[in-house]
């Protein structure tokens, strides 16, 4: 043990490795519900700082097989840092340099530890756009968003972080570093390694760089929010307003539980017995989404809209999304345990799944709040309850269970955007089948035949 | 006093571990390590109220990096008050491990006895001599001895005579200045930097007040206002500091108690009345006290005609926020518009907004480096913004600040709001 302290000191230097119990401690936890056991605690967390200490750090592990935990700011809600026994954690927030923003071919190079947030705003001062927004992303790391395929309300226009990623520098198990992709859009040079990281969850290698597609900044927007007395009514004005051409950029869903509660926590003006509402943002070209607005209005009103809201200033617009931003707030007080499920169905089979959902809240005496970025299908059934209470988790567990196999049955996904991590790796199977579920683990055993990256997640092998 | 942390559970549970509080916590912006941000804070509270981990030194080390200013609450979705936690948490180790004789010694022995505090403080300013020595510059002094401060750091000297000393020498019999007949009397409660340290503040806080027609009355009974203590965890004694402040104001026949001090106001305004609330006594008084407390600049924005008789000062000029100020109390706006009524004068903003100088009290003295590292970021802001002044409400943060500027061989002046009025008004010495 303190020998391979020596050599932890050795490679990244000593301040940079932390063993003391409250700092292990720290580590055993990210944004999920999911916690390990007493004492399962991690041995270290160490922090390189480039891409030769990732690599010299891996090429401990392997031979050591001590298994290793990728990290960036912990803000998955997947179970997706949660550590095992005696682990590395490697926290790759020191690499938090942009190194290049070029404007010419719409291209930066970030290190992973580059806070998602941070970089949209300085790509913006350019006039340049890097769309993927998860909720996180004032804190969250491009590195991780790369790793978890990080989504957003504003997927269903510009897509998710794949979409984003043309490259990546990785560190392999054994400490080989590989460049994958580049820097052109187009590259059909050998397979398609990037995709292959992008969304693997820290088990297959440690992403050091990325490089990043970027497009025009859009030049202006506009936010409106409509109110309806049934869900249907919601449903149907989505898939009327994209049948109509229109893609807006996001297109937030909100349940009468979150209405109700937000209501009555920040007094946004909704009616209390307001079945669903619609924010709805289009961006673009000022003439083409002033139009756009005028058509979204009436497709909303032909559609049962009780209420349309328009913001006129960019003022009306923040207070618009201040009701949206007030939702988790809202229902935080409301229940101590939070969990945000993101099942996802095809979007014209969001109207049935919402059904689902209430009845599955009823069956199981659960209180379950539904938000979802509905252009995409992509829910979130928030269950709201109080971990302390054992007999109320364990009807909340076959709840969520319920809600993934109604996803399924409704040829969904059991993850849209939070990732498997822990959480969902005993529903993996069920929606892949045992033909991919085995080539994915070839694929696994292949780039890390020693099973040290972050072991537990995505199969749910060695969860303790 | 309470060793038990079952209180705060009902704060603790309410963390849903999103991490939020990352991007607002000046402490692990520094670090990166996951125990000094709130959630890993909470995390190891709910750990320890579990029994899971000991409440020993190591836990008492990491509750020690917080700077208790506020900058995750705002962040946080569910709204926890990890400060409040900290406070606990601190409360906590002290009445099971107890406190460390050097704390032990200020704050149960000198900083609870004013006298011995007086005279300690008194002693302090005459052996200053032969522990500190002057800085270079002119400006403050640095250690001579390790004092378990850091030799480097800018301290303040003591001041020759205290604020109460003047005040009862020079000020405390002067009629009100103007022919105005008074429109409000109000009580100065100084604060420990102003009265030891910086005794200009609190004459400044005096000559504007009784200019605007206020009559300012000094109860010179007033003690330390106890934050020291109580966020160092000694509620014992923070409690005893805020019976007999409470006792001292709340009998006085006065519209408003005044402060220039952003802590003190804090602790007038909200800690007391949390401390006492179950006081059968005090409860009451507390709130009374509470409901007159203002900050100076508070305050001045009320007055009908203070921008008459600002005369022109020429420079650009930056306002700190201090956290005991905007986030503590809400105030913001106030201060600017003091400013901004200054003829003359251009104010710029500092960028990023409300950022933590890093001092936090005895945070600067007991983590020198970190606060240094942290206030130097805050000293990044104040290069950007081209300012020749920075002004603020808190007299620690500007001692904070005037540390980096030094530090930095900047050409910035810091200045206490009140000062900057003072002089404007043309009444400065």
């Amino acid at each position: 043990m303190t020998q391979l302290l020596d050599e932890l000191y050795n490679i990244v230097g000593r301040e940079h490795v932390y063993s003391a119990y409250s700092d292990r401690y720290c580590y055993t936890y990210d944004a999920s519900f999911c916690t390990v056991q007493s004492g399962n605690l991690p041995a270290f967390i160490v922090h390189p700082g480039s891409v030769e200490e990732v690599s010299q750090l891996m090429q401990l592990a392997n031979r050591e097989k001590i298994p290793v935990i990728p990290r960036g700011a912990g803000s998955n809600v997947s179970g997706g840092t949660i550590p095992v026994r005696d682990c590395m954690v490697m926290v790759l927030t020191r690499l938090n340099r942009i190194l290049e923003i070029d404007s010419r071919n719409l291209v930066a190079v970030v290190e992973p530890g580059v806070v998602t947030g941070v970089f949209q705003q300085e790509v913006e001062k350019l006039g340049l756009f890097y769309p993927p927004d998860p909720a996180s992303l004032p804190f969250s790391t491009l590195g991780g968003n790369a790793a978890e395929c990080a989504g957003g309300p504003r997927g269903v226009k510009y897509g998710v972080t794949r979409d984003y990623v043309l490259g990546l520098q990785v560190v392999l198990p054994d400490g080989q570093i590989v460049e994958t992709g580049g820097r052109t859009l187009k590259n059909v040079a050998g397979y398609d390694l990037t995709r292959l990281f992008v969304g693997s969850e820290g088990t297959l290698g440690i992403i050091t760089r990325i490089t990043l597609r970027l497009i025009p900044l859009p030049e202006a927007k506009q936010t409106m929010l409509a109110v309806y007395d049934s869900v249907d009514g919601a449903a149907e004005t989505v898939a009327a307003v994209i049948s109509a051409g229109i893609i807006p950029a996001t297109l937030e869903f909100l349940d009468q539980v979150y209405i109700k509660n937000i209501e009555e926590y920040a007094h946004v003006g909704f009616p209390l017995d307001a079945a669903a509402v619609l924010l709805i943002e289009v961006d673009g070209d000022p003439a083409v989404i002033e139009k756009q607005v005028v058509k979204i209005e009436k497709i909303c009103r032909q559609q049962g809209a009780t209420q349309v809201r328009v913001a006129r200033t960019s003022q009306e617009a923040g207070d618009l999304w201040q009701a949206r931003r007030a939702a988790f707030g809202a229902l935080a007080r409301l229940k101590p345990t939070v969990i945000g499920e993101d099942a996802t169905v095809p979007r014209t089979n969001l109207p049935e799944m919402v059904k689902r959902i209430r009845r599955i809240a009823e069956e199981f005496d659960v209180l379950i709040a539904v938000v979802g970025h509905a252009g995409d299908g992509n829910l979130h059934a928030t269950f709201l309850c109080d971990e302390r209470d054992q007999e109320e988790m364990a009807r909340v567990d076959q709840a969520i269970a319920a809600v993934i196999n109604a996803a399924l049955a409704l040829q969904g996904t059991v993850s849209g955007e939070h990732g498997i991590g822990r959480m969902k790796s005993g529903f993996l199977a069920r929606q892949l089948g045992p033909a991919a579920l085995g080539l994915m683990r070839n694929i696994k055993r292949t780039l890390d035949p020693n099973n040290i990256l972050n072991p537990a997640v995505m199969f749910g092998e060695g969860q303790e | 006093m309470n060793s038990d942390l079952s209180y705060l559970e009902n704060e603790i549970v309410k963390c849903i571990r999103c991490g939020a509080c990352q991007s607002a916590c000046p402490v692990f912006r520094e670090t990166g390590n996951e125990s000094s941000v709130a959630r890993g804070k909470v995390r190891l509270l709910r750990s320890a109220l579990q029994g899971e981990t000991p409440l020993n030194p190591e836990l008492s080390d990491r509750m020690s990096l917080c700077l208790m200013c506020k900058a995750c609450t705002p962040v946080c979705p569910s709204g926890v008050k990890t400060d409040k936690l900290v406070a606990g948490a601190r409360a906590a180790a002290v009445a099971t491990l107890g406190l460390s004789w050097p704390k032990r010694l200020v704050f149960r022995v000198a900083l609870k006895q004013r006298g011995i505090f007086r005279w300690g403080l008194k002693m302090g300013s005459l052996v200053r001599k032969l522990l500190f020595r002057p800085h270079p510059s002119g400006s403050g002094v640095l250690p001579r001895v390790p004092l378990g401060i850091d030799r480097r750091r800018l301290l303040q000297p003591l001041a020759p005579h205290t604020f109460a000393e003047e005040y009862q020498k020079s000020m405390g019999f002067k009629t009100v200045p103007t022919a105005k007949p008074a429109a409000a009397r109000v009580a100065l409660f100084t604060g420990c930097m102003v009265n030891y340290l910086y005794v200009d503040t609190g004459k400044a806080v005096v000559r504007v007040l009784r200019r605007n027609g206020v009559e300012v009355v000094y109860p010179a009974d007033q003690h330390c206002c106890g934050t020291p203590v109580r966020v160092n965890g000694d509620l014992e004694t923070a409690v005893e500091i805020s019976k007999h402040n409470l006792d001292v104001l709340y009998r006085l026949d006065v519209d408003f108690i005044v402060t220039p001090c952003a802590s003190c106001g804090l602790a007038l305004k909200q800690e007391y009345p949390e401390l006492l609330k179950a006081d059968r006594d005090y409860a009451a008084k507390a709130a009374a006290v509470s409901a007159k407390t203002r900050d100076f600049a508070e305050y001045m924005v009320t007055l009908p005609d203070w921008q008459q008789g600002l005369t022109a000062l020429p420079g650009i000029i930056t306002y700190h926020d201090p956290c005991h100020l905007a986030r503590g109390q809400g105030i913001r706006q106030e201060p600017r518009s003091l400013l901004q009524g200054i003829p003359g004068v251009s104010v710029v903003e500092l960028m990023p907004k409300e950022q933590c100088c890093g001092s936090a009290g005895s945070f600067s003295l007991s983590h020198p480096d970190l606060s240094r590292r942290i206030g130097g970021r805050r000293i990044d802001s104040v290069e950007q913004s081209g300012a020749d002044t920075v002004v603020s409400g808190c007299s620690a943060c500007l001692m904070q600040l005037r540390d980096g500027i030094i530090r930095r061989r900047l050409k910035v002046e810091t200045v206490h709001i009140a000062e900057l009025l003072d002089r404007s008004y043309g009444s400065a010495d």
